[in-house]
């Protein structure tokens, strides 16, 4: 039984790694590999070593092989730029939807605050902690923190609405909740 | 995890998750936050579900873009509301994650406002917490205490575990902290409770002066002084009070302590709990200054100097002889 409630758990995160996955790449059989592959290097990892959470080893292990992933599909046609924006993504049959997308969050940026938009800009395009952030603005880094979520909270319900779709990935079919989860 | 009933959660799992996926993204995380975060996605399906989602939309390559290009055109612009904004923002430090900080931080200037919180804490999860009049609980892991305060009495019910308390003076609200059948009461100090087990209680004095009763008798402690009441009875003896108490940084000092005890410090820590197979091992002395934050350090430890031998099961690790 105890075997059985350990299986459960690596089930669970397979599930819900998937689910990432899913929601990063939009292709149901990518996100099955990375998965699969993701559950089974955090096995084996820790096995060697001290892990104190599961999921996000798990987590930081599929984020790997998604950046591995585009960086081996990286093609040579010029997409890093599209409309003056930066952009590092490889997928030519998405850049369409991935600009509407853009401009999805461009207008979720701009009804935020500008310390929210400021903050969270720092963050995740500077790669600035909220440490660094909260002496450069004079704030309490739980303050920053605070901000940045709000903002990660506005762009992903823009995010949501513009995919206009409820996912529910509860059923464990591998790949019909998906079509139409993601059809838009 | 805190929580705080007086007041339902101001967050939405959502909102709950969001944090989280701030908090993960650290460029160091942890062990104790890394700790909270299994709990709480492990805690509820919907929590990974809201987790995954947030953490795809934080990664999300058009969230970049558009970051991009809003940097672009904004470089053209002055940005002059920086200022206005961060004195605002002062005063918006909400509550995070869990830990309702919101209802915790109460303005005291009310007069003698009622207020209750229970608050609880898992294994390895120690939590730092500010009440309305000031008063500071550091709950070790796997502890509970609820705190009431009414008219002109502070009082603080310490169910399980053990508690660090910073109190704020405040002549016309005593103090009083239950532990099992000990009593604590006290004006303004700082003091440990280390609740043993039903009847057996540890308080540590590190400020001030505070009167334990148990049953009929009671005893006055002051600075570095410490007393156990077990049944009824209360001895007292000296301790150093220079250092925060141990378990504040996860050590657990034992001089020829039985293995219960400190085991049961370690169970405050362990994601697996620790059990010993039987009363006799149970009831053995040992000594050293352990990482109790660390459980299998300490395990391999016990096994290295006593020769006990650890059987890691998956829910359970069984300590035998």
């Amino acid at each position: 039984m105890e075997p059985q409630r350990h299986d459960d758990e690596w089930a669970a995160i397979r599930l819900i790694v998937r689910r990432y996955a899913l929601s990063r790449t939009r292709q149901p059989d990518l996100a099955d590999d990375i998965a699969q592959q993701a559950v089974l290097n955090a096995i084996e990892y820790q096995q060697n070593h001290i892990v104190i959470s599961l999921h996000a080893l798990a987590f930081r292990i599929a984020d790997n092989l998604i950046k591995g992933h585009y960086r081996r599909l990286k093609p040579i046609s010029d997409i890093s730029e599209i409309d003056g924006m930066a952009c590092a993504r490889p997928l030519p049959d998405r850049i369409t939807e991935d600009r509407a997308e853009t401009r999805a969050m461009l207008e979720a940026l701009n009804k935020m605050p500008p310390l929210r938009r400021d903050v969270f800009m720092r963050r995740r395009l500077d790669g600035q902690s909220c440490e660094d952030i909260g002496r450069a603005l004079n704030l309490n880094p739980k303050a920053i923190e605070k901000h940045i979520t709000r903002a990660l909270v506005d762009l992903h319900a823009a995010r949501r609405k513009w995919r206009e779709v409820e996912t529910p990935d509860k059923t464990i079919k591998p790949d019909n909740d998906i079509e139409e989860g993601w059809a838009s | 995890m805190i929580k705080v009933v007086n007041e339902p959660s101001l967050l939405s799992v959502e909102d709950e998750a969001a944090a989280w996926v701030v908090a993960m993204m650290a460029e160091t995380v942890p062990a104790h936050t890394e700790r909270q975060f299994e709990l709480w996605i492990k805690a509820h399906p919907d929590h990974a579900q809201a987790y995954a989602d947030m953490c795809a939309s934080w990664q999300a390559a058009p969230v970049e873009d558009a970051l991009t290009f809003k940097r672009r055109q904004g470089a053209s612009r002055q940005f002059i509301s920086v200022v206005v904004g961060g004195a605002l923002a002062a005063c918006l430090v909400l509550g995070f994650v869990g830990v309702n900080t919101r209802s915790v931080m109460l303005p005291s200037f009310k007069p003698q406002p009622t207020y209750s919180a229970s608050l609880m804490t898992g294994p390895g999860d120690i939590q730092d917490v500010a009440l309305p009049d000031g008063t500071r609980i550091a709950l070790s892991g796997n502890s509970a205490l609820t705190v009431r305060y009414e008219g002109r009495r502070r009082q603080v019910n310490l169910t399980r575990g053990e508690a660090w308390f910073d109190v704020a003076h405040d002549e016309s609200r005593a103090f009083h902290v239950a532990a099992g059948e000990a009593e604590v009461k006290v004006v303004g100090t700082a003091f440990n409770i280390d609740l043993l087990d039903a009847v057996t209680t540890e308080v540590s004095v590190y400020r001030g002066k505070v009167q334990v009763a148990a049953g009929e008798r009671s005893v006055d402690l002051t600075l570095g002084q410490k007393a156990i009441s077990q049944n009824g009875r209360i001895a007292r003896s000296m301790f150093d009070a220079q250092a925060i108490p141990d378990w504040r940084e996860g050590w657990f000092e034992a001089e020829d302590i039985e293995l219960g005890r400190l085991i049961a410090e370690v169970n405050r820590f362990a994601k697996t709990p620790v059990r010993i197979a039987d009363p006799d091992l149970a009831a053995k002395t040992v000594s050293g200054r352990f990482k109790v934050s660390d459980p299998a350090l300490v395990l391999s430890g016990l096994k290295q100097v006593y020769g006990i031998e650890v059987r890691q099961g998956k829910t359970v690790t069984v300590l035998t002889k």
